[in-house]
């Protein structure tokens, strides 16, 4: 096409598409707003998203398999805390936040349990897990999300993994097979674990409509849409199993 | 104090068996042609076994052995009266190359103890070597893939002298 007749059609073409647009998406809007000075700009203020996650069936914990210490004094082993569930925005707004280094979080190992059961944390966070036993623990995942093996350490010593890929890192003990935990890993912030009534409350939440998702021990929610005012909260709550 | 403590983990382990092994019926026909020793020492097994392990991070090392002796009720002649012995004993290694790759090697041993016969004094049978290397892959925590090559030493009797062995195992734990 030459360029002269190119230059021709666009010169037709952009004040067609304007009028279309203005003709068909703003039939309403009185002509003398576009002329008038913009209303003053107010921030929109973040809101929240609270609610219940209540679970219908609790899971069990996983047996602990017979071992030759159980002979004698056996040492005293906590059972993982299934209650806990995570809720989070199924994507987050773009811009709503911005991407830090990420911090530090702990799961310990403590009576032959990873303490707390359930970790939910953004991209870049690096979690350690200080073994407080009086035994050996050997921390490893083969989860698509981060595969890793910590070896052998002892009670005192502790080791850390960064996580930089969001997904589910299941958790196990090499050496005590009953232990298992969940690390959630998120590219956004917008998550919240529920404490042991099943409560939860997503902070700081820019005002809009979202999908939310609860999780429970790798049962996840349907996405419930969540209307988030601005400057107030959301009701929204879930059952699972 | 932290930094006193060892990064690596020994555990040492012993254990102590003992038990008639023949029913009663049996017992008394071999001790009509053989008597035991004594009332006291009937027909029994005894085993002593020690074990030990030493882990530092991705590195794992057992070692077991076991030595089992018993009297045989033999109804027919040649009766025997002392106990036939056996010693059992392995030593393994194991190292994780990656998360869910390991690779490994045992050695096992299988020697009997000697007894007189017309022969002169032999072990009752024939010990048995074998050297084992493989590796394993989990595809995820609980299925398992090992591969392993066996060589296999007998020293006498009608099996061959020297065996090799491939092995694959598809392993799955619930």
């Amino acid at each position: 096409m030459p360029a002269r007749r190119q230059s021709r059609l666009q010169a037709w073409a952009i004040p067609l598409a304007s009028v279309l647009a203005l003709g068909f998406a703003a039939p309403r809007v009185p002509v003398s707003r576009f002329h008038a000075p913009p209303p003053p700009i107010t921030a929109a203020r973040p809101g929240s998203i609270r609610g219940r996650v209540e679970l219908r069936r609790v899971p069990l914990p996983v047996e602990r398999r017979p071992s030759v210490s159980d002979l004698g004094t056996p040492a005293p082993r906590d059972l993982p805390d299934l209650l806990r569930s995570v809720v989070y925005l199924e994507s987050a707004p773009r811009g709503a936040f911005e991407a830090d280094e990420g911090g530090h979080a702990v799961m310990d190992q403590r009576n032959e349990a990873f303490v707390p059961h359930v970790v939910a944390i953004m991209t870049g966070t690096i979690v350690d897990f200080p073994n407080s036993d009086a035994f050996y623990h050997n921390v490893f995942s083969l989860s698509k999300t981060s595969r890793f093996d910590l070896g052998r350490y002892a009670a005192g010593h502790s080791k850390s993994i960064r996580f930089d890929k969001p997904g589910i890192v299941r958790v196990f003990c090499d050496i005590h097979s009953h232990m298992n935990a969940f690390i959630l890993v998120f590219s956004h912030p917008f998550f919240a674990v529920t404490n042991a009534a099943g409560d939860y409350g997503i902070e700081n939440v820019p005002p809009g409509t979202y999908n939310v998702i609860a999780w429970n021990e790798g049962t996840a929610s349907d996405p419930k849409p969540a209307v988030v005012p601005d400057g107030a909260a959301a009701e929204l709550d879930f059952t699972l199993r | 104090m932290e930094g006193s403590r060892s990064p690596a983990a020994t555990k040492i382990g012993t254990s102590v068996a003992r038990g008639e092994f023949v029913s009663d019926a049996a017992a008394s026909a071999a001790a009509a042609s053989a008597p035991p020793p004594s009332a006291a020492t009937p027909f029994t097994q005894a085993a002593w076994g020690g074990d030990i392990e030493y882990s530092r991070e991705y590195f794992l090392m057992r070692a077991e052995t076991i030595l089992s002796r018993w009297r045989v009720p033999f109804a027919a002649e040649p009766a025997r009266t002392d106990p036939l012995d056996a010693l059992a004993t392995f030593v393994e290694g194991r190292y994780k190359i990656t998360p869910g790759l390991f690779a490994a090697a045992r050695i096992d041993y299988l020697g009997f103890g000697s007894i007189a016969s017309a022969f002169g004094t032999t072990p009752w049978d024939a010990p048995v070597t074998r050297v084992e290397a493989g590796g394993g892959y989990s595809i995820v925590r609980n299925l398992l893939l090992k591969v392993s090559y066996q060589h296999n030493s007998r020293d006498g009797g009608r099996l061959p002298a020297h065996e090799n062995l491939v092995a694959t195992q598809v392993v799955f734990w619930f």
